[in-house]
């Protein structure tokens, strides 16, 4: 089961803060999770329970959602979850939560649903509050949005390698295309775009079933699939997608009983940091919070 | 190469319209298979459009030149795992081959011009269609319906198309035909060739390019032959692949606007004789022309 997740002291927390903010993560003013314990590091939760999925393989709403809580509340060092909560996302603030509608591996509703209403419960109006994928450049709130919730499940892809909450926005751009060259090495660039540059909060990886190979005319094959029970949160996109590459990696390496890289490479989550500065790839950067259930983590 | 006849039609004004290939196709898909009917509108994608309905895998069509997707789900009686039927209108029959090459598991079955076969999931290829039809779940009869379905729509295409050419400039002995890649497009090549990441930017894999493995008296090799614009170019890469990538004279050849690289050999004798047997079947395909 999930355990608790520790404090963090304000002093911990303001030393902490400024290591994503001169990354460009966080908003000037907004609070950071960075670990305050290595002020270099950025922080990452792992967060996974063996009760998440039913027997169908749909997500349960209620172990989600305490999932996404106790995640946010180890990010923050809060020891509860609507204080840190507070701390993503303010009265006043208008909030766009980026989803994936991609079938089949699609953003859980539920989970959309669970972050619409803590987002709502923090302060911020309902009606300053939107879900969107697609239509992102197009939907008002996103267009007046000062802060966004970045969540998508992770699965491999034919050109990225990974689908990536850094790969998630790049329906932001006003030409998605011009974002798949070189196995879509800029990606990383998106981020610096207007829309969305300094607001994104929160990103969740959502690793319940992740998609580790791809195959079929889609690029989808449940066989591919696998209950891994999983969210990854982090403000710090680089390190959460670096952090879901490994575990991707792992499982490969496990299923194949060999080496088998992912195919093509994932370079846009190490660009991301290095051409970009968007943030830490590397895990010795990267403090891993691991909560819930330890089995077969692979990392 | 076939010439692929633009259908004409008459309005109900009388005035001539062009229907486009896979506007006469759809009119001809079977509203039901087996158990399975035809129950949601069929959809179509564009180039610009196709992102919104495949994730992770459309780059790859695009890669091949594709012009337009029809997509139509059949639903079984109960429940809701559908058969899903993907009709792609690509460039060219050679891309539709291309297209098929890409992902070459499976069991060969007599359907279209080439087809295989998985548990669940149909692929062929036929004049400039590439056809895929999967069923998301493992009902029973959906295989036999996959398949059913697979021949209805093969059944429907009237036309056939022409391979590459450069598939004829490839020896025959020792070669695998599950191995045969064809592409145009240098993250294709990469995704097929990783270990070239990073290597000789000569062979970019841009030109109509082929792959293929061959096996001889316990040898192995990868060949790679690519078209290009003319002996200057093909002359121009080879010159430029032996200099970054260091491939000897044994591995390299080029004849005409013909580029040939084995670029993976467990000997160098196999190197020699799978590019000395390009040169042959060129001098044949000549001396019968």
């Amino acid at each position: 089961m999930i355990m608790k997740a520790d404090g963090l002291s304000r002093r911990d927390f303001l030393r902490g803060g400024s290591t994503l903010a001169l990354a460009g993560l966080i908003k000037p003013g907004t609070a950071s999770p960075a670990d305050a314990g290595a002020a270099q590091k950025s922080r990452v939760v792992l967060i996974r329970d063996v009760d998440v999925l039913d027997k169908e393989g749909s997500p349960k709403p209620a172990v989600l959602h305490e999932m996404l809580n106790a995640a946010v509340a180890a990010l923050y060092r809060e020891k509860d979850s609507r204080s840190a909560w507070r701390k993503i996302v303010k009265p006043g603030d208008v909030v766009g939560i980026k989803s994936n509608v991609c079938r089949p591996l699609i953003t859980p509703p539920v989970l959309e649903e669970a972050i619409r209403g803590e987002i709502v419960a923090a302060g911020v109006k309902a009606e300053d509050v939107a879900v969107d994928d697609r239509g992102v450049r197009g939907n008002p709130v996103f267009g007046r949005a000062t802060a966004l919730i970045n969540v998508r499940p992770m699965r491999t892809h034919h050109w990225s390698g990974l689908g990536t909450c850094i790969k998630n926005m790049i329906m932001f751009a006003p030409r998605p295309p011009d974002y798949h060259g070189d196995t879509c090495a800029a990606l990383g660039a998106i981020w610096k775009l207007p829309e969305i540059s300094g607001k994104v909060r929160l990103n969740v990886l959502v690793m319940l079933t992740p998609l580790f190979h791809s195959v079929g005319p889609h690029g989808f094959s449940k066989e591919h699939t696998w209950p891994y029970r999983g969210l990854i949160v982090s403000a710090d996109p680089v390190a959460a997608d670096a952090t879901g590459a490994r575990v991707i990696a792992a499982k490969r390496k496990a299923h194949f009983g060999e080496d088998r890289p992912i195919n093509p490479p994932p370079h846009h989550i190490e660009l991301a940091d290095t051409r970009y500065g968007l943030g830490r790839s590397d895990p010795a950067a990267i403090d891993l919070v691991r909560l819930g259930w330890p089995d077969e983590a692979l990392i | 190469m076939l010439l692929y006849a633009v259908a004409v039609a008459l309005s109900s004004h009388g005035s001539m319209t062009v229907t486009d290939p896979l506007a006469l196709l759809r009119a001809r898909l079977p509203s039901a298979v087996g158990a399975w009917t035809a129950i949601e509108a069929t959809e179509r994608y564009d180039p610009q459009t196709i992102f919104s309905y495949i994730d992770g895998h459309a780059e790859v069509y695009l890669a091949y030149g594709m012009q337009a997707c029809l997509a139509r789900r059949y639903r079984p009686p109960a429940g809701d795992a559908a058969i899903v039927l993907d009709v792609f209108l690509m460039n060219s029959s050679e891309d539709a081959y291309g297209v098929f090459t890409h992902d070459r598991g499976g069991d060969p079955i007599a359907l279209g011009q080439e087809a295989l076969v998985r548990p669940n999931w149909l692929s062929f290829w036929k004049g400039r269609f590439y056809v895929s039809v999967y069923a998301e779940d493992e009902a029973e009869g959906a295989q036999e319906a996959v398949v059913g379905l697979g021949r209805a729509v093969a059944g429907a295409i009237t036309e056939e198309g022409l391979r590459p050419a450069l598939l004829q400039r490839l020896p025959r002995e020792g070669l695998d035909p599950s191995s045969i890649r064809y592409f145009h497009d240098r993250q294709l090549l990469l995704y097929h060739v990783p270990g070239l990441r990073g290597g000789p930017l000569a062979i970019d894999g841009r030109r109509p390019t082929m792959l293929a493995r061959f096996h001889r008296d316990g040898a192995r090799a990868l060949l790679l032959v690519a078209e290009h614009e003319g002996p200057d170019a093909a002359r121009a890469a080879e010159i430029a692949a032996r200099g970054d990538g260091g491939f000897a004279a044994t591995r390299i050849r080029v004849l005409d606007s013909l580029l040939a690289v084995v670029l993976e050999t467990d000997t160098d004798g196999l190197a020699r004789r799978l590019l000395d047997e390009i040169v042959s079947r060129q001098t044949e395909s000549e001396g019968s022309r």
